[in-house]
This record gives structure tokens, sequence and C-alpha cells, in this order.
């Protein structure tokens, strides 16, 4: 009997003194309340279910299985007039909006990871930010129901580098920002995977962009560089690789456009460049609209591409470029086919003003339509006419040049085999 | 026999003259998948800024933003025009582009960033800005002269 009553005293005090050990827990606000300024926070494994302000430069530093989970629709993190905020190593989930910074100076937000979030990060009149390292995975459903990956606005210095991000409405939306540098990111499966508003001086390089309406949508920016990235399958309807829209001063080299709708549809463009891409086995490889002889096309390699440059009537200025399907031949082999290459394509111009037409693109009627314009447009001088074309491709001259030393080596190999052998017979 | 001439008669006479009248038109739904701004190309994500036109033949033609609207009306053939339509403040209700009225301020969101909403009523906009405490209240043929463009 005595020990069954000191056992009901032992859970009465238990229960009693289980209520003080919470309360003792203390929140995550109280942890960023109590960290002095510019102060470290370290975070142990532990899943926070609340919301942040944070108004004061720290770092906050969390662990393998640091969680913070949103209680309402607030953003899990609101951050502002912060003068330095670091953010590190935390995974935010089941939030509407994950982190918001705004009217803050040297936000850097690093191996961060976004679950089952409306939008990962959206910035408004920031300064000195890098994005790094974030994984972002938005919601299930339809692109116009979600946010955007990353969202920025009037901000300036911002560095997006490796990150990958899926599922959202566009990877990052970039609107009146000056001076922003996106390297290495990952995009796939949103509307659009960057979307330049309004931007100056931007640079995109070394990208990936796969499955998306657009890898990059740029539209009333100037001073911007495209190059190095890989765009890839954006093939839906109305989808394409790069649409440049309104903007000047836009130089795109280097960059692979393979399987998309129209790899890049140019309109309205001043003093721009498109150099030394390769469009592979596009449905289009260029539309231009509303285009002059400012902007320059040279040096890309058109390859397997159904339509390879199509445009409104408006001139481009179109040289030294290599298409596999020019028929002209270099007497004096100096790499330069000798007579001009005419893109022009009656069903390609159509397909400009209606794109319904693209359906019908190797119905039969329209391949003798095409054969047709190849014997016709021969003597086409100003639409859509490269004086220059070039006789080989870049990418093939590389891969000669590569396959000529393998071959080298292997056939030295073979020799030096053959010699032993025939050495140690005689021995 | 006349009696059935007659009701002929004003059968037919009734058919001419509902030809002869204002065709009515209707805004269609709008199809994010597959609807695209006939101006700049973008998908329309946010259609509570979107616009329409009901061409007299029958098509339509969709944007994102008051703007490109404004922009493709300036470029079209008065005659193709059937009516025009704009999405109202609270994205809700399709309005008449020519009767409604407008608030711009450069702080405004919408999707090309131009900073012009609409409203049924020049009532309706001017409690929009007193409301907000800023705002400028445009009229249809203000937007003629407006400047679209970057406002940042």
């Amino acid at each position: 009997m005595k020990r069954i009553w000191i056992f009901i005293i032992f859970l009465i005090v238990s229960m009693w003194s289980m209520p003080q050990g919470q309360a003792k827990t203390k929140t995550l606000q109280q942890l960023i309340d109590q960290t002095p300024e510019n102060g470290i926070l370290q975070l142990p494994d532990t899943i926070y279910k609340e919301n942040v302000v944070i108004r004061k430069s720290l770092t906050i530093k969390g662990s393998k299985h640091t969680i913070l989970q949103s209680a309402n629709q607030k953003p899990a993190i609101k951050i502002e007039n912060a003068e330095q905020v670091t953010v590190e190593n935390i995974t935010v989930q089941n939030a509407h909006i994950g982190i918001v910074g705004k009217k803050s100076q040297h936000l850097h937000f690093k191996h961060l990871h976004f679950k089952n979030v409306w939008s990962g990060i959206q910035l408004y009149n920031t300064q000195d930010i890098t994005l790094k390292h974030l994984e972002i995975a938005g919601i299930h459903g339809h692109y116009a129901d979600k946010g955007n990956g990353l969202a920025i606005y009037n901000s300036a210095n911002v560095t997006v580098q490796e990150n990958n991000i899926q599922n959202v409405q566009d990877g990052v939306y970039i609107e009146a920002v000056n001076q922003i540098s996106l390297s290495k990111n990952k995009i796939q499966n949103g509307r659009y995977a960057l979307h330049f508003m309004y931007t100056k001086n931007g640079q995109a390089t070394d990208n990936t962009f796969q499955k998306n309406v657009t890898g990059i949508m740029l539209m009333m920016s100037e001073n911007a560089k495209l190059s190095h990235n890989r765009l890839f399958e954006q093939n839906g309807l109305n989808a394409s690789g790069m649409t440049l829209f309104q903007s000047k001063n836009i130089n795109v080299f280097n960059n692979l456009f393979q399987n998309n709708r129209t790899a890049i549809s140019a309109q309205n463009l001043t003093n721009s460049s498109m150099k030394k891409n390769t469009f592979l086995m596009n449905q289009s490889a260029m539309e231009l609209i509303r285009s002059n002889e400012q902007n320059k096309i040279n040096k890309n390699d058109f390859i397997g591409n159904i339509v390879n440059l199509r445009s409104d009537g408006s001139g481009s200025d179109i040289a030294q470029n290599y298409y596999d399907d020019y028929a002209g031949i270099d007497v004096d082999d100096n790499g330069i086919g000798d007579r001009s290459y005419v893109a022009l394509q009656s069903f390609g111009q159509w397909m400009v003003r209606q794109p319904a037409y693209q359906y019908f693109i190797e119905s039969p009627s329209v391949v003798l339509l095409n054969m047709m314009d190849r014997q016709t447009n021969a003597i086409e001088k100003k639409q859509l006419v490269d004086k220059e074309p070039m006789m080989r491709s870049a990418i093939i001259v590389e891969s000669k040049s590569v396959r000529t030393v393998w071959k080298i080596i292997l056939g030295f190999g073979m020799v030096l085999a053959i010699l032993w052998f025939w050495r140690k017979e005689i021995q | 026999m006349m009696k059935k001439r007659w009701l002929v008669g004003i059968f037919a006479a009734v058919l001419c003259l509902q030809a002869c009248g204002d065709k009515e038109y209707k805004p269609r739904e709008i199809d994010s998948e597959t609807d695209i701004c006939k101006i700049c190309n973008m998908t329309i994500v946010h259609k509570e800024y979107a616009g329409e036109i009901a061409l007299k033949n029958g098509d339509y033609e969709i944007f994102d933003d008051l703007g490109c609207l404004i922009e493709y009306m300036k470029g079209m053939d008065e005659d193709d025009l059937g009516k025009a339509f704009i999405k109202d403040e609270s994205g809700k209700k399709w309005l008449d582009v020519k009767t409604a009225s407008y608030v711009y301020d450069k702080d405004i969101w919408t999707p090309m960033s131009y900073g012009v909403i609409a409203f049924q009523t020049k009532e309706e906009a001017k409690k929009y800005i007193e409301k907000e405490g800023k705002g400028k209240l445009l009229s249809f043929s203000d937007l003629d002269t407006f400047e679209w463009g970057v406002h940042h």
C-alpha cells in the first residue's frame, strides 16, 4: 500500500514539473532577442513552430536537423531594417513564404532548405545580398497558383549562386535590380527560370534551366550578359529558351539551346548581340521581331533545328553562322561558303504571325513548300541572309580535334604492342 | 392565308432587325496554361490584372496588364474592336475599358509594373486614393497619353 502511495505521489510530482520544464524551453524569437548585436546564435537539432522577426545584425547557424515551421500565413523569418544578417543551415518548411527581407543590407542566406513553401525568399529594397546553396521545392499544382522561388525587388548588388529551385512560378524574379549575378543555378519545372524586369547590369552564367515555360524571360532591361547557360526542353505550348523583350545592350553568348520550342525569341531589342551559341534540335532556333541592323547574330551553330531563323520582316546583322542545311561550297577553302545562306522560309514567317501553324511544321505540304523556298529564295539579298556562312561547326571542329588526339595515342599504343609481341616471338 | 403571310413577314423583319442590332460582347475565361499576352508574351498567371479585347470577328486577344492592352488598342483598326475589358481592382469583375476609371501610383504592383488599376466608377477610384493616401486619378482618355514603362 505504501508503495502505491509513493508511486501516485511520484506521478503527481512528475506531471506538476512537466509544464515547468516546457516553459524553460526558449522560443526562437526569445533566442534571437537574447543574442547581442553582431552575435552568433547556434541552434540545436530542434523543430521551431513559430514566425520570427529580426531587426538587428546577427548570424543564425542551424544544425543538421534544425527545422523552422511557420505557425501562420506570415513569413517564417522576417528581416527588417537590419544592417547585417546571416542565416545558415536551416530547413524552412510548410510556410507560405520562407523569408522576407525589407530595407536591409548585407543579407546572406546559405545552405537553407525550403520545403513545401509557396515562395522561398522575397527581398524588397535591399543591398549586398548573397543567396547561395539554397534548395527550394515549391508546393504541388499549376505554376499560376504558386509564388516565386526567389523574388528580389528594388535592390542592388545581388549574388545568386549554386541554388537548386523547382516547382515554383518563377525560379528567380528580379524587378528593378541593379547589379545582379546569377551563376551555377539549376531551375526546373516552373514558369520562368529567371525573370528579369527593369533590371540593369544583370549577368546569368553557367546556369541550367530545364522544362520551364521559358528559361530566361528578360523584359525592359539594360546591359545584361547571358552566357554559358544550358537551356533544355522548354518545349511546351508558348515555350522558349529565352524571350528577350524590349531591352537594350543584351549580350547572349556561348549558350547551349537544346530541344526547345523556340530557342530565342527576341522582340524589340536594341544594340544587342547573340554570338557563339549552339542551337541544337530546337523547333525554331531564333525568332526576330521588330529587330534592326544594330542587333548582331554572329558565329552561332545551327544544327538539327526545324527552322533556323525567322522574322517579321525586320532586319538584323546576320553573319558567319554555321547552318547544317547549307548546301554551298567553299572553293577558296577559307572556311566561309562561297554563296549566301538564305534562312527565309515562307512557313517560318507565317509561324511568327500565327503560332498555331507550328503544328503543321513537318507536314508533307510544308516540307514541299520549304524545298520550293530553297530554290526561289536563292536570289533574296536582305531578309534573313547570311553572306558569310561558315562551312564547319565550332563544336564539330572541337570534337574532331579531340578524336584525332585519341586516334594518335591509340595508334601509337597499338604499334608498340605489335612490336613488343613481335620481339617476344623472335626471342 | 393573309394572316400567315403577315406572320412570315413580321418574323423576317425581326430577324433582319436583330442582325442590324449591336452584338453583345462578353469576356471569355482565361486559361493560365495556354493564354499569353499578345504584346509581351507573358503567361497570364495574375488573372486579377488581365485584360481582353473581343474582336468583331469573334476572336479574342488577351493581355496580362492594362498597359499592354492600351498599346494594342493604339495600333489596331478601330473597326475591328468589339469591346475591351479590364479586371477591376478587386480582380473579380470585368469592366468596360472605355468607361472605367483608373488610379496610378508607382508603388501599385501590376504584372508589367505599370502601376495602373481600374475601378468601375470615379467615386470608387477616389475612395481608393483616399484610403491608401496615394495615387493619381486617370480617365480612359488619359491612358492614351500616359507614359507606360519604367516608373521605379
